[in-house]
């Protein structure tokens, strides 16, 4: 459904992205993390036909956005980070807009505008404008409009931003029930557990790159059999990397002032020998945590930094 | 492409007809501009009238002339008059019931003819300051002219009051044929006698008339009332434009941007909805000005149009500057900066007649001014309908310079979307 192909855009000196290929099927939720300016958006808006690649190839259910723009916009729903609502219409109009836009008319936009309306849980409110809606609202409104016309891909743009907890897993039930339909849904988030939980395949990103890529269960390979260890307290960076310097199966992720992130082969059995090299280096150790590993570290281990930063 | 332009515009209308605030203050703007000239073009208040009473004791010719004349003060009706007794005049003057009370004793009438001095009463009320003044300077007119009257048709009126005088009571006043030849020629020749002094002063009056202003009626009010649309028009021209950047900060033009909806069908969506709703408000300020106006019907509906053109040059004009400006605070501060001087020598809030020449000049250059100096020379100088159709081409050429303008803007500013 989506093809990119060695995709590289360029702003005057800046390399936004480059060299990214990936494939994103039918009936797939595709994963694509990263840390602002990491070149997620860039090429989001590449497959949007939003901007233009410097060279390689994007297309979506075999239009190249290039050359077949209007083909590719056709079947493409698009859910923006932003609340890209007319505040000043109810959400039964926006719906219409949005569906009339993709060229739904008479019974069929109806009928769609009533379907999406209860999907989205908003049919008693349906004539209320954005404006009175809470924030979990708008955003199930916001995912509303881009699946109106039922697209064959979706871009879905951090869409549970700011979410509560119930709208968010509303959201997330309405985002498989594109995937059950068959669509392609291309996805990027923040909440590494909303990507670990929701995405068939992940891209991770970083400074315009494909760092990493796979499966879930591959890119925990990719960590191998280590679990994550993360203290909070008080510590001196350069005491701690020394204290870990050249000990076995253990690797350093992530040192600040009050984190340190530490990934080990076999670190539930080897807890009392880390926490001591950490006391050793004058560290004050208020909080342990260990965890299996994700994203999230994984990101820490790939980059040395985390996701959000 | 038609179908989703009628898309975009009907949800344009939508979303500008829910904004009733925008609306009303569209309209309201103008309407108070318009009301605040009216009424320090007329006052709006009723006109102040003397009350004035008049105990006629004399009951002669020349009383009844004198009586008759401070009923005649022209359409401004100054001096309302009423005759009322002797007694129940000075009641209601004491009762603060009137401006003034005139008292014509008995024998005036035969005083004036005979040349002898005769007193007529004025009693003021002092509790009025102005109106007791308009019954006096205006008694004192009348006065003189009763002298002069008396010096020209003195011998006639004598002839007239002898006649009424000889009467029998109940006997009605019918005068001889030989004595009304005899009038009509005293009369006639008393007056070939004035001509030579009275003709040259008539004809120095004549030559001191503006004869355009003369022709066409113009009052002060009057004058302001198309500028007033004007300044509604450049008000919703500022108002519509903004939309541009509502649009973008709102995400709505990305979201746009990636549907099957063109660029150009988004823009012609604004400029259809913009057409409309400029229409709509030109129709209803030119409805309530020509009312209140009383001005040709017929006028209406090419004043209408035109109206709706000129707000689409100006829509045009705003939405260029939006489209460049790099933000919308400042896409906001420039075309509010840009109204004033566009309403101030573009002739819609001091009118070209009230201007200087040189800035008269300079106006009508300004696209508002010369669209407005078009429809005034439509509506109240002797343009006609040619007066719209000759500049037809220009106003059309200048929106579709400025909307063409805007056109390649918006694919740059779009851009800045992304």
């Amino acid at each position: 459904m989506i093809v990119v192909n060695e995709l590289r855009k360029q702003f005057g000196q800046l390399v936004a992205a480059e060299d990214v290929s990936f494939t994103a099927k039918a009936g797939q939720i595709f994963g694509l993390l990263g840390p602002n300016g990491a070149g997620k958006s860039t090429t989001i808006n590449c497959i949007a036909g939003l901007l233009t690649p410097t060279s390689g190839t994007v297309s979506v259910k075999g239009h190249d956005v290039v050359s077949d723009p209007l083909g590719a916009r056709r079947t493409l729903g698009v859910v923006p980070q932003e609340l890209a609502l007319y505040e000043d219409l109810s959400a039964r109009e926006n719906l219409r807009f949005w569906g009339g836009a993709y060229g739904l008319r008479g019974q069929q936009l109806e009928e769609r505008v009533n379907t999406v309306l209860s999907q989205i849980g908003l049919q008693d409110r349906a004539g209320d404008k954005p404006e009175n809606y809470s924030g979990g609202m708008k955003r199930r409104l916001n995912f509303g409009c881009g699946i109106v016309h039922q697209p064959d891909v979706l871009l879905l743009d951090e869409p549970t931003v700011g979410v509560d907890p119930q709208s968010r897993e509303r959201l997330l039930e309405r985002v498989r029930d594109q995937v059950a339909r068959g669509a392609c849904v291309l996805y990027t988030t923040h909440y590494m557990e909303e990507a670990e939980a929701l995405c068939d395949q992940l891209v991770i990103m970083d400074h315009g790159k494909i760092i990493a890529s796979g499966t879930m269960d591959e890119l925990r390979e990719m960590m191998g059999e280590r679990d994550v260890l993360r203290v909070s307290g008080r510590f001196d960076g350069q005491a701690v990397r020394k204290a870990f310097d050249g000990m076995a199966g253990v690797e350093v992720l992530q040192v600040d002032a009050d984190v340190v992130q530490l990934s080990a082969e076999t670190a539930t059995r080897r807890l009392p020998e880390l926490l001591g090299a950490l006391a050793e280096s004058g560290a004050d150790i208020q909080e342990t945590t260990l965890a299996r590993p994700n994203l999230e570290s994984l990101f820490l281990l790939l980059t040395g930094k985390a996701l959000r930063e | 492409m038609k179908s989703g332009a009628l898309h975009c515009a009907g949800k344009e209308l939508r979303v500008r007809l829910r904004d009733r605030w925008a609306l009303l203050m569209w309209l309201l703007v103008p309407l108070t501009i318009g009301g605040m000239i009216t009424a320090l073009s007329d006052g709006g208040q009723p006109q102040p009238t003397a009350q004035l009473l008049v105990v006629d004791e004399d009951d002669s010719l020349i009383s009844g002339f004198l009586i008759s004349a401070l009923g005649q003060t022209g359409d401004a009706e100054l001096i309302q008059a009423e005759s009322v007794s002797r007694q129940e005049g000075q009641e209601r003057i004491e009762a603060g019931d009137a401006s003034a009370l005139l008292i014509v004793p008995e024998g005036f009438g035969d005083a004036v003819l005979n040349e002898q001095p005769s007193v007529l009463q004025l009693i003021t009320n002092p509790a009025q300051q102005i109106l007791p003044s308009i019954v006096e300077e205006f008694l004192s007119v009348l006065t003189d002219a009763v002298f002069y009257l008396h010096r020209v048709f003195g011998n006639e009126l004598k002839i007239i009051t002898a006649q009424i005088d000889a009467l029998a009571p109940g006997e009605s006043e019918v005068f001889a044929d030989p004595m009304i030849a005899q009038l009509g020629v005293a009369i006639n020749n008393a007056a070939e006698t004035l001509v030579e002094y009275l003709d040259p002063m008539a004809l120095e009056l004549a030559a001191a008339e503006d004869e355009a202003e003369e022709a066409s009626g113009l009052t002060f009010a009057l004058v302001f009332f198309p500028g007033i649309i004007f300044i509604g028009m450049l008000f919703a021209a500022q108002g519509l434009s903004d939309s541009f950047w509502k649009e973008r900060e709102s995400g709505t033009l990305r979201r746009t941007l990636v549907s099957p909806l063109s660029l150009t069908e988004i823009f012609l969506g604004k400029l259809l909805s913009g057409a409309g709703l400029l229409f709509l408000l030109s129709a209803a300020m030119t409805t309530i000005g020509f009312v209140y106006h009383g001005l040709s019907p017929a006028s209406w509906l090419p004043a209408v149009l035109w109206l709706t053109l000129s707000g689409l040059v100006l829509y045009g004009l705003m939405s260029l500057v939006q489209l460049i400006a790099p933000t919308r605070k400042s896409a906001s501060l420039i075309t509010s900066i840009l109204i004033f001087p566009l309403m101030m020598i573009g002739g819609a809030f001091f009118p070209f007649e009230a201007l200087p020449d040189w800035l008269k000049t300079i106006g009508i250059w300004v696209p508002n001014g010369y669209l407005l100096e078009r429809l005034k020379a439509y509506l109240f100088y002797d343009g006609g309908i040619n007066a719209l159709a000759t500049s037809l081409p220009y106003a059309l050429a200048m929106a579709g310079l400025l909307w063409m303008l805007c056109a390649w803007r918006l694919k740059a500013f779009a851009g800045r979307a992304e």
